[in-house]
This record gives structure tokens, sequence and C-alpha cells, in this order.
């Protein structure tokens, strides 16, 4: 049996599905670098550790729990920790609940910036559209040379510039 | 053994593989400018340096100098553009970094030093001062 080959046809049905391979080659490359680029950096991480480490060399020096820490309103917190804790790049009542800080020993809490974060840190997995958290225990020295566990806590939000593209 | 050339056949002129070719090459071509393009952008650009500088603040001790190369974003300026590209500004506590009049990136930083910043050539030179109650 004898087959006439149309080599025309062949050519033809090849040009087509490499038309089609180059359509699929070019969504997948234009596709991939879009969503690379508009994903934006998100920092939050390093900061909130960031966050925590400012929290540290606040209250203690040389494994030292600083008594001045003592009756310490939420407001000093800040200026003692030299902490801005307002994002100015927000506009409004938002600028003030981008960031959380809080320090507990010996029953005590001396915390600033959104309370509520929190709340969101202690989710079993920490999602992009949540604030990101760091967390530190430590173990200093008391004036009378004992050692109190010192719990530290940060949280960040500013999920518009870090998450959401 | 004698390999005969047959030098007077005529070769065939396959056109359409050349027009093949010249598209394959072009589609490459435009697909790496795409890319690069992309990855070149300002706005791209801004963000993840005002981002670098705000965390380079955030772990500045005072009384501390610390200087960054910026030579890179500098490269990206838009040379119409006269102003200053990288401004900290200490009463928002905000980094902004503008490369052109149309752009500009902002973001905020936690350390509530006083910071003075300076363009030295491709370096910017950040000194943190003590607080001067802002």
């Amino acid at each position: 049996m004898k087959y006439r080959i149309n080599k025309k046809a062949d050519e033809r049905l090849l040009s087509f599905y490499w038309i089609i391979m180059f359509v699929i080659v070019t969504v997948a490359v234009v596709s991939a670098v879009l969503i690379f680029v508009s994903s934006p950096f998100d920092i939050r991480e390093t900061e909130s550790k960031l966050l925590v480490d400012s929290l540290v060399k606040c209250i203690s020096e040389n494994g030292v729990l600083k008594e001045n820490f003592v009756n310490l309103s939420n407001e000093g917190l800040e200026r003692k920790c030299n902490l801005n804790l307002k994002d100015n790049t927000y506009y409004g009542e938002e600028s003030n609940k981008q960031y959380f800080v809080a320090i507990r020993f010996k029953e005590k809490e001396y915390s600033s910036g959104n309370s509520n974060l929190e709340a969101l840190c202690e989710g079993a997995e920490q999602k992009e559209n949540i604030p990101v958290c760091a967390n530190k225990k430590i173990m200093l020295l008391d004036s009378r040379g004992e050692f109190v566990l010192v719990n530290l806590v940060a949280a960040v939000r500013k999920t518009e510039k870090n998450a959401i593209s | 053994m004698k390999i005969k050339f047959d030098l007077n056949k005529k070769g065939t002129f396959i056109i359409s593989d050349i027009i093949f070719l010249v598209l394959a090459l072009s589609f490459v071509a435009i697909l790496l400018l795409f890319i690069s393009k992309q990855s070149s952008n300002t706005i791209l650009i801004e963000e993840q340096a005002a981002k670098q500088i705000a965390l380079a603040l955030d772990a500045l001790p005072s009384k501390t100098q610390f200087t960054m190369y910026v030579g890179e974003i500098l490269k990206e300026k838009d040379p119409n553009f006269s102003s200053e590209v990288i401004k900290i500004d200490n009463e928002r506590n905000v980094v902004r970094v503008k490369l052109s009049e149309k752009s500009g990136y902002e973001y905020s930083f936690f350390n509530d030093l006083f910071f003075s910043a300076e363009l030295k050539g491709d370096y910017l030179v950040i000194t943190s001062n003590e607080i001067q109650n802002k």
C-alpha cells in the first residue's frame, strides 16, 4: 500500500505547534516575572528581630536588668528605648497600629503600640496577611543578684508595604 | 574510499527555515529584554533601597557612622531629576528614595535617634546622633 506524503501540510502543522509553544513560553515567562516583580520585599521578620534586639539593649546592661525600668509608663517605654512606633507612611489612626512591643518580667508588663497584633502572632502558622512577630526569652540578673526571666515580644504589621502587592 | 560530491547539484534555499530562525531569535531577544527591563524597574529599585536603608537605621546604635554603597541606585536616577535621591526625614522617621519626578518610595524606621545622611560619591554616609528632642 502506498501513501503519498504531503510534505507541505506536515510543515504547516509543525509551525502551528511552534506558535503554540512560543505562546506558552511567553505567557509562562511574562507571568513569572510579573509575579516576582509585583510582590514587595518582605522585611518584617528582620524588622521585628531588630525591634526585639533594641528592647534587649534597652532593658539590660552587661546581663543585668536596668533598675530604672521599674514603674515605667507605656509611653515612657518608647522614649526610654529610643523607639518611635508611629509609622508616618500610613494615614490617620492607621499610623499608630503598625507596631507592638512588650516586655514582661516578675508579673509586670510594659507594652506599647497596637496590642491587637499580639493575638494574631499566636496563630499556628504565620500567613502573609498577618503581622510578623519575634519573641525572645532572656535571663537577666536583678539588683539582688537573682535571675529574672524576661519575655520580649515585638510585632510588625505593615502588611500593605510588605505582603500585599 | 572516495567520496564523490556532486557540485553541480542545486541547493535548496529553505526560506521558511530562515524566517523561523529569525523569528525564534527575535522572540528570545524580546523576552530577555523584557526580563532585564523589569529587573531594572525604577519602582523596584526605590523600594529595595528604601527598605535596606530603613533596616540599617533601625540597627544603628547612637554615635555611629555607617557607610553604604549606593552607586547602583544612583545609576538608575533620571538625569532630568535634580532633587535629593535619598532623604532621611527625622521628623517623620521615614526614609524616602526618589529616582525620578514621577516615582518615589517611603518606608518608616522605628529607631528614634537623629540621623544625618550625606552622599559622598557613590557612598551614603549615615551618622546617628543622640536624640535631639524631636
